[in-house]
């Protein structure tokens, strides 16, 4: 093999080398090193050292100090044997891998970086809140759509709560859409028809594709306002929340809002601490940094709205997607809409208490995003009348999710690369980025982030539960790998997604006529 | 022996900062969620209704001044007595149907006026609530909020926090103000001499006669909205029904009348005589010009400017403004509400 060749089959390693041996005025001990390591594994040429590399390095043999056939590369196989590739063949593997590496940790730094602006963007810099205390105004009609499929548990606080809203009543339809329900739901929902007649119009809907998108696909017929704003069903709305809400919709561009979410269980269990300040993070910071920067906030399917028209023009919702609001909220951004995140419109709401159910959660979510991702993206990034910072932001959101399984591969592909002596031991920033990245499972702006979003909502000791969101994200990395893993094996396998409702916690329903239920913890 | 001890303190050291962590998962010190607030606090009037409430329920008891209340039962033109208010008393209830402060009157404790209240100039008050008429003298400060049937300021007032009334408003030149509610909202004060070419025409033209806006960048039909990607700025009057959205500024030329919002990224000017039915929302300043009228609400990210005889909302459908600065010039009227969260000015 020439100096040529072997330039081109190694060449990460080698220029690597030789770019800091032309740099250098002395040959440091990690490239002699390199230099040592690349004659061993037979990379060298049998062709003496240039001259300048023997200047610099009168302890190198020119001969390999160890024959080994220099055509000829092993890797240990998957199945526990030896794969053997020819020289190119490895090399470019090896390449490969490198390559995967530094990409996926350039990723990694960026969203990094992308969380840490959004924090110090949060913290020290003006904050838009556009569309507050719009207190008297002609309001428009609205019509409210509480998801419910089997929630006996919390559909009656639900609809207790948007009873009590303050919104004038001959402008406000509720709508709860009761998607294929076995349980008691459809029987407390007609109950809360006949107590407040004319108040509110119910949806009952008995067949037809499953889940949350198809059924407000098909309750959109039924419907007449101009804004309609979506709850799920285990969510406890404020009394002012519904003006709030709707308060954006006065600017013509608006087609989306979303509102912020509690958790009302925080107190539960480990778990629901863990997303307790999870969803601080997401939505004190995240979201509104969003907000303040012009960027994609986005739409989250629950304690937010949407113009009716602007859904009719994006052709309504998608039930062929697991994230209606995701898909939504990019359908939108395409066709000239905006989304805008109101960060003081929060309403209480039931995270997992188990943590198969969180799993199921996290692993719908990212099969929806990712379905998004390839969808959207590149319509997006060619789309001139998105703004530059929109599409690269947005770009950023839809990837969010498919950052987890490349973190994962990335992972083994350096324990693989480190043990077959093929590493290319990366220095300076390279190495940082690298530690920085597998050390915090990916994000460490995310601890930043999340602690910021604590000392914002006046919380102080909650803080110290910080180090163990790191089992939260460990789980959560490999959760969404796995159902990224699902996801592509079902694509091949032309398999339909299958959409999983999140288990409820509350207590069983009050018998009818008794009170609502109220959950401890709630205000 | 040292094996032990080196390994006791890798322990040590990567146990420690999760210490904190497990005393918080065990002890629960954190854990209610976050208070959302249901009241409707976010109301002009809030504090002014609430105290009202206190105070009424307060007089009607039998021993008012150890629950910290004050009456002191005056009769008109008689001024009130104020050297009897003192640390412990909390709020000060004026009796009289018409109650004259004293002269240059600072009072640190929130006063209720059963009847008309006169206000001398140069006073300072904590808050203000009266059943009646509420007449502040020039320079008067309020320092938390006020309320009456009507409000009438002299000239550079100040009120800070929130000023509402079921009636009227009326700031003098100079007037400072923060959050005001009222169905009717007036900046007093003599008119600009001229009102220029901005003023409303003196001939009113038909729709035939007015021109049309430019070719838009894109349409969305369904919600009838027009959205320029660059200014849109018209030379001449003109007509439209729908929305507008416009990634630039809006310079509406005199006598043009929108049907529909109007949305700007930056400056959005409507010259004098304009009519916009609904909305108009910009991330700069909003200007509306001499005599114009704006039916929807106006909300800016930077500044607000109402020029002489323009007027905001109606008195059957009031409004809301909203925007950092709003500054209302003598003549411009407002039905409804503003905000302005760092400050506003009649001037």
């Amino acid at each position: 093999m020439t100096m040529a060749a072997l330039a081109q089959a190694s060449e990460p390693a080698f220029a690597e080398v030789e770019l800091s041996l032309k740099a250098s005025t002395e040959l440091t001990a990690v490239d002699h090193d390199r230099l040592l390591e690349l004659k061993r594994t037979g990379f060298m040429a049998d062709d003496p050292l240039p001259d300048r590399f023997l200047r610099m390095v009168p302890t190198l043999s020119p001969t390999p100090l160890t024959p080994v056939p220099p055509d000829v590369v092993r890797l240990p196989a998957p199945s526990g044997g030896v794969w053997t590739l020819s020289a190119y063949q490895g090399s470019l593997l090896v390449l490969s891998a490198g390559w995967l590496l530094v990409g996926s940790v350039v990723l990694i730094v960026l969203y990094s970086v992308r969380h840490y602006v959004f924090t110090i963007n949060r913290l020290f810099f003006r904050q838009r809140r556009p569309y507050l205390d719009v207190e008297q105004t002609d309001w428009p009609q609205v019509t409210v759509l509480i998801a419910a499929h089997n929630e006996e548990a919390v559909i009656a606080q639900s609809i207790e709560s948007l009873l009590e809203v303050d919104y004038p009543l001959d402008r406000l339809q509720l709508m709860p859409v009761n998607d294929r329900s076995k349980d008691r739901t459809r029987e407390i929902i007609d109950h809360y028809v006949a107590l407040h007649p004319g108040r509110i119009q119910p949806f009952h809907r008995t067949d037809g594709k499953p889940g949350k998108a198809a059924a407000l696909k098909d309750a959109l017929r039924d419907v007449r306002s101009d804004i309609i704003i979506i709850f799920d069903a285990d969510y406890v709305p404020s009394h002012g929340l519904l003006k709030q809400l709707v308060t954006p919709f006065f600017d013509p561009e608006v087609g989306a809002v979303m509102g912020r979410v509690v958790p009302m269980n925080a107190d539960r269990n480990f778990l629901t601490r863990l997303l307790d300040l999870e969803r601080s993070g997401g939505y004190q910071v995240d979201q509104q940094a969003r907000m303040n920067l012009g960027l994609v906030p986005q739409y989250g399917g629950t304690v937010g709205g949407v113009r009716r028209a602007a859904l009719e023009e994006i052709g309504g919702w998608d039930d062929s997607t697991l994230a209606e609001d995701t898909d939504a909220t990019f359908r939108l951004l395409l066709a000239g809409w905006k989304t805008v995140y109101q960060n003081r419109s929060e309403c209480y709401e039931e995270v997992p208490e188990k943590w198969s159910v969180r799993i199921r959660q996290i692993k719908r979510w990212s099969k929806g995003h990712n379905q998004t991702l390839v969808r959207y993206a590149w319509g997006m990034l060619r789309n001139t009348h998105i703004s530059w910072r929109e599409r690269i932001d947005g770009l950023f959101l839809l990837g969010v999710f498919a950052m987890s399984p490349l973190l994962l591969l990335a992972w083994l592909v350096n324990i693989v690369l480190l043990y077959q002596g093929q590493h290319p031991m990366f220095s300076g920033w390279m190495a940082a980025f690298m530690v920085m990245a597998f050390g915090s499972l990916g994000n460490s702006a995310a601890f930043f982030e999340i602690s910021s979003a604590v000392h914002l909502d006046g919380s102080r000791n909650r803080t110290r539960l910080l180090p163990l969101n790191l089992l939260g994200f460990l789980v959560s990395l490999v959760s969404i790998s796995w159902g990224s893993f699902e996801q592509l094996r079902d694509a091949l396998l032309k398999k339909e997604l299958h959409w999983d409702k999140t288990e409820r916690f509350r207590l069983a329903p009050p018998p009818m006529g008794g009170d609502v239920l109220q959950p401890a913890s709630a205000v | 022996m040292w094996s032990l001890v080196l390994l006791t303190c890798t322990a040590a050291m990567l146990l420690l900062p999760l210490l904190p962590a497990l005393h918080e998962l065990l002890f629960k010190s954190d854990v209610q969620p976050l208070p959302i607030e249901h009241a409707l606090r976010g109301e002009v009037g809030y504090f002014a209704a609430s105290f009202g409430q206190r105070v009424r329920q307060w007089l009607t008891e039998s021993t008012p001044q150890e629950a910290g209340l004050l009456r002191l039962a005056t009769s008109a033109p008689e001024k009130a007595n104020f050297d009897a208010v003192g640390p412990s008393i909390e709020a000060v209830a004026l009796l009289g149907d018409d109650v004259q402060l004293p002269a240059a009157l600072s009072l640190d404790q929130e006063l209720y006026a059963a009847g008309h209240l006169q206000v001398a100039a140069a006073s300072r008050l904590r808050a203000v609530l009266a059943e009646g008429r509420l007449c502040c003298g020039d320079g008067v400060e309020v320092q938390r909020w006020a309320d009456a049937a009507s409000v009438k300021a002299g000239r550079h007032c100040r009120f800070h926090g929130r000023v509402s009334a079921r009636d009227r408003i009326e700031f003098g030149p100079g007037t400072a103000f923060e959050r005001v509610s009222a169905p009717v909202i007036v900046a007093s004060g003599p008119l600009e001499e001229t009102l220029g070419e901005e003023a409303r025409p003196s001939v009113t033209l038909s729709s035939l006669e007015q021109g049309r806006l430019p070719t838009p960048d894109r349409v969305h039909p369904l919600a009838q909205r027009r959205t320029y990607w660059r200014d849109l700025r018209t030379a001449q009057a003109v007509a439209h029904q729908g929305d507008l959205v416009v990634q630039g500024h809006v310079v509406l030329a005199s006598g043009s009348h929108i049907q529909g919002s109007i949305k700007a990224y930056q400056d959005l000017h409507l010259h004098g005589g304009s009519e916009v039915q609904g909305h108009l929302v910009a991330r700069g300043a909003i200007r509306v010009g001499p005599g114009a009228r704006v039916r929807g609400n106006l909300m800016s990210e930077a500044c607000i400017h109402l020029a002489a005889g323009s007027v905001v909302g109606t008195r059957d459908q009031p409004v809301s403004i909203t925007a950092p600065t709003i500054t209302m010039a003598p003549g411009a009227t407002v039905h409804g509400s503003m905000s302005a969260y760092e400050g506003g000015r009649v001037g």
